[in-house]
């Protein structure tokens, strides 16, 4: 019984990622018939169509739309999966991707390019800056990582203080190179922090898609696992786990899945918090089930957050970890303050 | 059926009004220029830095200059952007360029001759070759009488020692630095930077004392207490001589058409020869 109620879900959250992959084709700040975007996705496959203005909006569908869309859903997933991960991992529902610092290590190699960098200019920045914080943000894991590992045995309590120190480290560089930027640089640091998934062009996601599909299928191996290690890495070790690796495969995948989505699309705060929290509440604590449903929610949220960045101030744009905030924090603590009174 | 009509129809007036020009200017310098040269009937957005005449913000802004969205500026459906090398991300200004919409880079330098380059090339970019003769002829003349006050009044104040401070907001000391369009401004005025750091920061009322600057301008965005402010500033030699001046930022520092008037009223208050008491006993 229990199981065909799960098994609803997987179409359920199937079908609500496809229209919404339709619908963030379909909606912006730019009206475009139904029928032009048909076209325009023909147009990939080499028909070109004969509507006049086609070339504005084939550029929309194919240059800008499709590939935030991409964007969207590949960032969205890897998030929220690697929430779970997180969550499994330390076996505490507040874990998040950002608790190993790779958010903050990755902020702060994003920050380098955008201060250091900037004298060579702004196209040099913008490849420029991916690569500083994806390098950033794998150098705060593998510092974390290696102030927690004692004889070969990675401490779970050690892993979060090192955590927290070396995000604070990277916070004080942060602060320190904002101290010297200019006003320009500024400006494109807070932006940054925002989070955006409008910026990635094709280049990016070539790069980073075969990295987040290869993380993702990997974990996605591992969900039986999780449920192992959730329950205790002594629990685990006695059934036959090798903890110790583990361990260490789940690290650094999470750290590649969050370096590379951070990478392209800036820093999306929430999604890997929330995501699996709110799936744990709608189909239960297992791991079979929760990573990959999550990361179908990761995709649709992230997704939904990114169309409504497109209206709420058009012609301009709102970043979207900005409307992801916005949006999920309160629905979120309404979500907290139900699940009380129903166990109360 | 009726919708398919309704687009063909929606085609066919979009082509036959596709001969008149829609706008966007992406800096509020060339918004500027784009109302001196009276094409603004033409412009169907701005960006959040063009904020002058007032007129402007009955358009729709495409958001901050450095933050473009391709969807967004192409959502007004301009035939033409113009936009500095300020404009930005570079994938979106990219992705611009690719569509069929007609980008105009405007080189923007910061000086009087940078001002009047940029109203050249808005006037070449826009086709209006008379209303640009007409605007160069009045923006010389005051340039001119501006050339002239620096040579006459502006001998007083020639090679001081200036700070040029940015907003102040809640009493914060925003010191402009060297490499900034701060400095071009002191440089157009014949002012020396008394500061010596890069950008704009943050510096302690005693640092500005001992910075001992001659002149002190502050560029405001918004109301402000300007005696309040002026207080802070008790113990210079701006302050004795009464070498302080408040100017609108957006006037002063976007390298507008704006600018011979600003730097000439600028050099008349610096060297109008009133005693620092009379001024405050006014307030």
């Amino acid at each position: 019984m229990l199981i065909s109620f799960r098994a609803w879900f997987y179409p359920l959250f199937a079908l609500l990622s496809f229209s919404l992959f339709i619908a963030s084709l379909g909606l912006g700040a730019m009206s475009i018939h139904p029928f032009d975007i048909f076209s325009s996705l023909m147009g990939l496959f080499g028909h070109l169509s004969d509507v006049k203005n086609a070339d504005v909006v084939q550029f929309l569908i194919l240059e800008v739309r499709l590939p935030r869309t991409v964007t969207a859903m590949l960032v969205g997933a890897s998030l929220a999966a690697s929430g779970v991960v997180m969550q499994g991992l330390f076996r505490n529902p507040l874990a998040d991707p950002t608790l190993i610092g790779v958010s903050a290590g990755a902020s702060f190699g994003a920050v380098s390019a955008i201060v250091l960098l900037s004298g060579f200019g702004a196209v040099l920045v913008s490849y420029l800056l991916p690569i500083g914080a994806f390098t950033g943000g794998m150098l705060a894991t593998f510092l974390v990582y290696r102030v927690a590992t004692r004889f070969g045995q990675t401490d779970t309590a050690l892993l979060l203080l090192g955590g927290i120190a070396i995000g604070a480290v990277a916070s004080a560089g942060i602060g320190t190179l904002s101290y010297f930027a200019n006003d320009a640089e500024l400006r494109d640091l807070t932006l940054w922090s925002m989070g955006s998934v409008s910026k990635t062009q094709w280049l990016n996601i070539l790069l980073a898609s075969p990295v987040l599909i290869i993380s993702m299928a990997i974990l996605f191996r591992y969900r039986s696992i999780l449920n192992a290690m959730s329950m205790g890495e002594h629990v685990a070790y006695q059934m036959g786990h090798d903890v110790k690796r583990i361990k260490k495969i789940l690290l650094i995948l999470t750290a590649l899945i969050v370096s590379v989505s951070v990478s392209i699309s800036g820093i999306i705060l929430f999604i890997g918090l929330v995501v699996p929290h709110l799936l744990r509440m709608l189909v239960g604590a297992d791991h079979k089930h929760l990573l990959p449903l999550s990361m179908l929610a990761g995709a649709a949220l992230l997704l939904v957050a990114d169309i409504i960045s497109r209206f709420v101030v058009a012609p301009a744009e709102l970043p979207v970890g900005l409307v992801m905030s916005l949006i999920g924090s309160p629905f979120f603590i309404l979500l907290l303050v139900q699940q009380k009174r129903a166990s109360s | 059926m009726i919708k398919i009509f309704a687009l063909f129809t929606a085609l066919l007036v979009g082509s036959v009004s596709s001969a008149s020009e829609r706008l966007v200017s992406i800096d509020g310098s060339l918004t500027e220029v784009v109302y001196a040269l009276g094409a603004q009937k033409s412009l169907v957005a701005r960006d959040d830095t063009s904020v002058h005449p007032k007129a402007v913000f009955r358009l729709p802004s495409v958001g901050y200059m450095r933050a473009l969205s391709t969807e967004g500026v192409l959502s007004v459906k301009p035939t033409k952007v113009l936009l500095t090398d300020a404009a930005g991300p570079p994938n979106v200004i990219n992705q611009l360029q690719l569509s069929n919409v007609e980008i105009v880079t405007i080189k923007s330098e910061s000086s009087l001759t940078g001002v009047r380059s940029k109203i050249e090339q808005v006037g070449k970019a826009l086709n209006k070759q008379e209303d640009t003769e007409k605007f160069l002829n009045d923006f010389d003349a005051k340039a001119k009488i501006f050339l002239d006050k620096r040579k006459t009044i502006g001998k007083a104040v020639e090679g001081k020692r200036a700070l040029l401070f940015l907003g102040m907001q809640s009493n914060q000391l925003n010191a402009a630095g060297v490499r900034t369009k701060a400095q071009s401004v002191l440089n157009e005025l014949g002012l020396v930077n008394a500061a010596t750091h890069q950008a704009y920061m943050p510096i302690s009322t005693e640092a500005m004392i001992s910075l001992n600057p001659d002149v002190i301008i502050i560029a405001t965005h918004g109301p402000i207490d300007k005696a309040q402010i002026t207080k802070q500033f008790s113990f210079t030699p701006a302050f004795k001589n009464n070498r302080i001046v408040f100017k609108d930022s957006a006037e002063l520092l976007s390298f507008g058409p704006r600018l011979p008037e600003s730097l000439t009223s600028i050099l008349e208050q610096l060297t109008a020869s009133t005693s620092h008491s009379s001024t405050l006993a006014h307030q």
